[in-house]
């Protein structure tokens, strides 16, 4: 048999009950103000984060109070107009480097389209120096391609009278 | 009665073939605006032809370093006493070519056209330190002290690309920019250069490709330059 001892200390010990550290919002801004949406960044006790969307149509949502309670609503109107102009700052960066890109590539086209006008041998070798500087000032491809005609066609026609 | 100045174009082309080719295109466009203009060119005599010495009134191939910065080591042998250097993937577009004398004024030294940090891979190097000199054109004055900074622009751009070269605060990727040096030339060295910048619309002279065509002012692009493409290099 085995001896079963049992503890003579009676002593209560108090329990203590566990808080749950709190979550922390983080940038909230208006995704719809008229209609009380938020969107918001959720710091989570163990450093997370996690991005959220709160709706309190009916001012019953326990996580609108809870952001509200961190921030004023000044507060998320500036931090909306702030992500707005971020935003609309973004997109007029895309848009020039787009432009830029496009205005590159058109540039590339025409000195590309200039060079082989003149590596051909009738243009480059020809005396007519007015129309090659026209060639080499062209503003368009358009350009080059006619100036290049032209001057071919002089030389043809020069070729055909020294015949 | 003074000396008149002799004036002239320095082009250079080493190590990649491509360079070779595209600076003949650059020197046959100049000619076409500009038939007396004075130019030498800095090669390698194995690419050297015999139709060459028409397009070119020098050609210079002795002691040319086979280095893609041979440049730097060209520019103080300039036989002008005003030189306008050109890089290699330029083309000229207009006959105000003829008149790039006058944007050196009397009391400089050097002159450039502007950087434009929209247009560049990198021109900011550290708060209030920007590299505002574009190096692929420039008129320079020959004197004792641009002769001095550009021998000094080959030495310091060698000494840039030694390992224990210290970049201080300076971004890694300006290592490879003789732009750089020059900066660094313009900044902290050779004080007695008298330096600046050619008047607006200064483009028109240097019009990168990806420049805004506002930076025209108006005007007509003299001299275009583009990037030759890895593929056209050999």
């Amino acid at each position: 048999m085995t001896d079963l001892s049992v503890s003579s200390d009676t002593s209560v010990t108090q329990v203590f009950e566990e808080i749950t550290p709190k979550k922390k919002y983080l940038n909230p801004y208006w995704s719809n103000k008229d209609n009380r949406h938020l969107i918001v960044t959720i710091e989570l006790a163990n450093g997370q984060h996690s991005m959220a969307s709160i709706q309190d149509p009916e001012g019953t949502n326990p996580d609108m109070k809870a952001v509200l309670e961190q921030y004023t609503e000044e507060e998320i109107d500036a931090n909306t107009q702030e992500g707005l102009d971020r935003r609309n700052e973004n997109i007029k960066r895309q848009m020039e480097r787009r432009e830029s890109q496009l205005t590159r590539a058109k540039q590339e086209a025409l000195f590309n389209c200039k060079l082989e006008a003149f590596e051909v041998d009738a243009i480059k070798n020809s005396k007519n120096t007015e129309l090659k500087r026209m060639i080499r000032k062209s503003k368009s491809i358009m350009e080059v391609q006619a100036y290049a005609t032209i001057l071919l066609m002089k030389e043809l026609e020069n070729g055909k009278e020294a015949d | 009665m003074a000396k008149k100045q002799t004036k002239g174009f320095v082009i250079v082309a080493s190590v990649r073939k491509g360079f070779y080719r595209y600076a003949k295109v650059l020197a046959e466009s100049v000619r076409d605006f500009y038939p007396e203009a004075n130019i030498t060119f800095f090669t390698h005599e194995e690419w050297v032809e015999p139709e060459d010495y028409t397009l070119f009134d020098n050609i210079v191939t002795e002691g040319i370093p086979r280095h893609i910065r041979a440049k730097l080591w060209a520019l103080n042998k300039t036989p002008y006493d005003i030189t306008c250097y050109l890089d290699a993937d330029m083309m000229c577009e207009h006959e105000d070519i003829q008149n790039v004398w006058d944007e050196l004024p009397d009391d400089m030294d050097i002159v450039f056209t502007k950087n434009r940090p929209y247009n560049a891979k990198l021109t900011k190097l550290a708060e209030g330190e920007e590299m505002t000199c574009h190096c692929g054109f420039f008129i320079y004055r020959k004197n004792e002290a641009t002769m001095n900074l550009m021998g000094a622009w080959y030495t310091e751009y060698l000494k840039q690309w030694e390992p224990d070269y210290d970049m201080q605060h300076y971004p890694e990727d300006a290592r490879k920019w003789d732009t750089f040096t020059m900066w660094r030339l313009l900044t902290y060295g050779e004080k007695g250069v008298k330096w600046g910048y050619i008047k607006e619309p200064d483009a028109r002279w240097n019009f990168v490709n990806g420049y805004h065509f506002e930076e025209l002012q108006e005007t007509d692009i003299v001299l275009y330059h583009h990037t030759i493409p890895q593929d056209k290099l050999d």
